[in-house]
């Protein structure tokens, strides 16, 4: 009696789960919601045909004539999404720039100048290491000071990363934040010094020449890049910088350094005009796409 | 594209604002003078003494420096043309007058551009006679622009 209760327990509920499974093998059963969304494009009222949008890709289109609007719509989303979250591959471009800064400045009566040339890497359109070199020199004769100040043209470099803030957008416009480490060979002279004792009424002169150190130095910068025509671009920075080793001399310091300024301001900016050389020819590619590929 | 240009304008603008925002003032002195202290015997706090005189031995015209004067501290310009300079302090209230010599090194100095080129001086040696003051110490060798003590006199 027992057994052949069990046996009937069981049978009823192997038929209890095998039921959904076989209703869900008619072949005739069609879900409600994608047969009501199977339309045609032409409107039985008018007999119009609807015209695809203008963006609208040759898959979207295919899916209408077919009648599938719910993979037109999908396909539509994923456009969508493509254009609001692209993904740039690794090497997305080089720029070449010239910072013009210091040399527009001097035509203002500034002393001294550093103009260098910059190669950049856009990575990703997000990160971006950087080198710059360049040049700087000066001539100071301050009013009512007793020398001159000639820094001879000498060399100097600079390493870094820029981080773009607005990697999602086009990389025509970019919101950077960056940090570089520089050095430079620092060759001067202080000529022409004239040191007068009132007390004493003695006045004697004397010249410092071939004065040499080095610098280097730590910059954290902040700007903004925008494209203006094809593949130029104007951009600037503003630059909070400190030195970390600037060796005197043993009769002097220097008053300017290449690349870095006037030793004692801890602020500079620079103004660059860029060339950018796309690295990449495929067109950015999609957020659903997974990662970002070369 | 206008609009990202003004933008650019304004940032130039206000950033070449803050970069004019140099400080070209000299903090320092504009010479390198040695500081002297006067101390009472036995410390090194500074005691104020009062109807001094002093003159620069050599000074033309003998002019004095100071005039009867209450004071704890001086500057004692010294000659950038010789490797010695003498000074003669005297008292209202003492008839012999103490000679102070000091021996140094000279060599030319440029530090910043606001404070100007300059020589600086490494003190050698530093004697005295003994008529008022007790002794004379040299505390800091090395004169700068930089205002700190080098020497210290004792008086009794």
């Amino acid at each position: 009696m027992t057994k052949r209760v069990k046996f009937m327990m069981t049978l009823l509920w192997a038929l209890c789960m095998t039921l959904p499974a076989v209703a869900q093998q008619q072949p005739d059963t069609v879900p409600a919601r994608r047969q009501e969304r199977r339309i045609t494009p032409v409107r039985p009222s008018t007999n119009t045909v609807l015209q695809p949008g203008r963006d609208m890709s040759a898959d979207m289109i295919e899916h209408y004539i077919l009648g599938d609007t719910l993979e037109a719509q999908a396909q539509a989303r994923r456009d969508s999404l493509r254009k609001a979250y692209t993904r740039y591959p690794r090497l997305t471009s080089l720029w070449l720039g010239a910072n013009v800064a210091d040399l527009a400045l001097t035509a203002f009566g500034q002393d001294y100048a550093s103009v260098d040339v910059h190669a950049t890497l856009n990575m990703w359109n997000r990160l971006q290491p950087t080198v710059e070199v360049g040049l700087g020199r000066a001539k100071s004769r301050p009013e009512d000071m007793n020398f001159t100040y000639r820094g001879k043209a000498s060399p100097y470099a600079k390493v870094g990363v820029n981080y773009n803030f607005l990697f999602k957008s086009e990389p025509r416009y970019q919101a950077l934040l960056g940090a570089r480490l520089g050095m430079a060979r620092v060759d001067y002279d202080v000529t022409d010094v004239t040191v007068t004792n009132s007390y004493w009424q003695e006045t004697s002169t004397y010249d410092l020449k071939g004065e040499h150190t080095t610098a280097s130095w730590g910059e954290v910068l902040a700007g903004i890049k925008v494209g203006i025509a094809g593949p130029w671009a104007l951009g600037w920075m503003v630059r909070w910088h400190k030195m970390i080793t600037c060796k005197p001399t043993a009769y002097s310091r220097p008053w300017y350094v290449p690349g870095y300024g006037k030793r004692d301001n801890s602020l500079a900016f620079s103004f660059s005009v860029y060339y950018t050389l796309p690295l990449h020819r495929v067109s950015p590619v999609a957020a659903e796409a997974g990662p970002p590929r070369d | 594209m206008k609009r990202a240009l003004r933008h650019i304008a304004w940032s130039l603008l206000a950033v070449m604002w803050l970069a004019g925002c140099d400080d070209n003032s000299c903090y320092d002195n504009g010479n390198s003078l040695p500081l002297a202290r006067f101390c009472a015997d036995g410390s090194s706090t500074a005691v104020t003494t009062s109807g001094l005189t002093v003159r620069g031995l050599g000074a033309p015209g003998d002019s004095l420096l100071l005039t009867d004067a209450s004071v704890s501290e001086m500057y004692l310009p010294l000659r950038a043309t010789t490797s010695q300079t003498q000074w003669e302090l005297s008292w209202e209230a003492d008839a012999v007058a103490d000679t102070l010599t000091l021996t140094y090194d000279t060599t030319p100095a440029f530090s910043n551009a606001e404070c100007g080129a300059m020589y600086q001086f490494v003190i050698t040696a530093a004697t005295c006679t003994s008529h008022r003051i007790d002794s004379v110490v040299v505390t800091q060798p090395r004169v700068t622009n930089v205002s700190h003590v080098n020497l210290q006199i004792y008086l009794p």
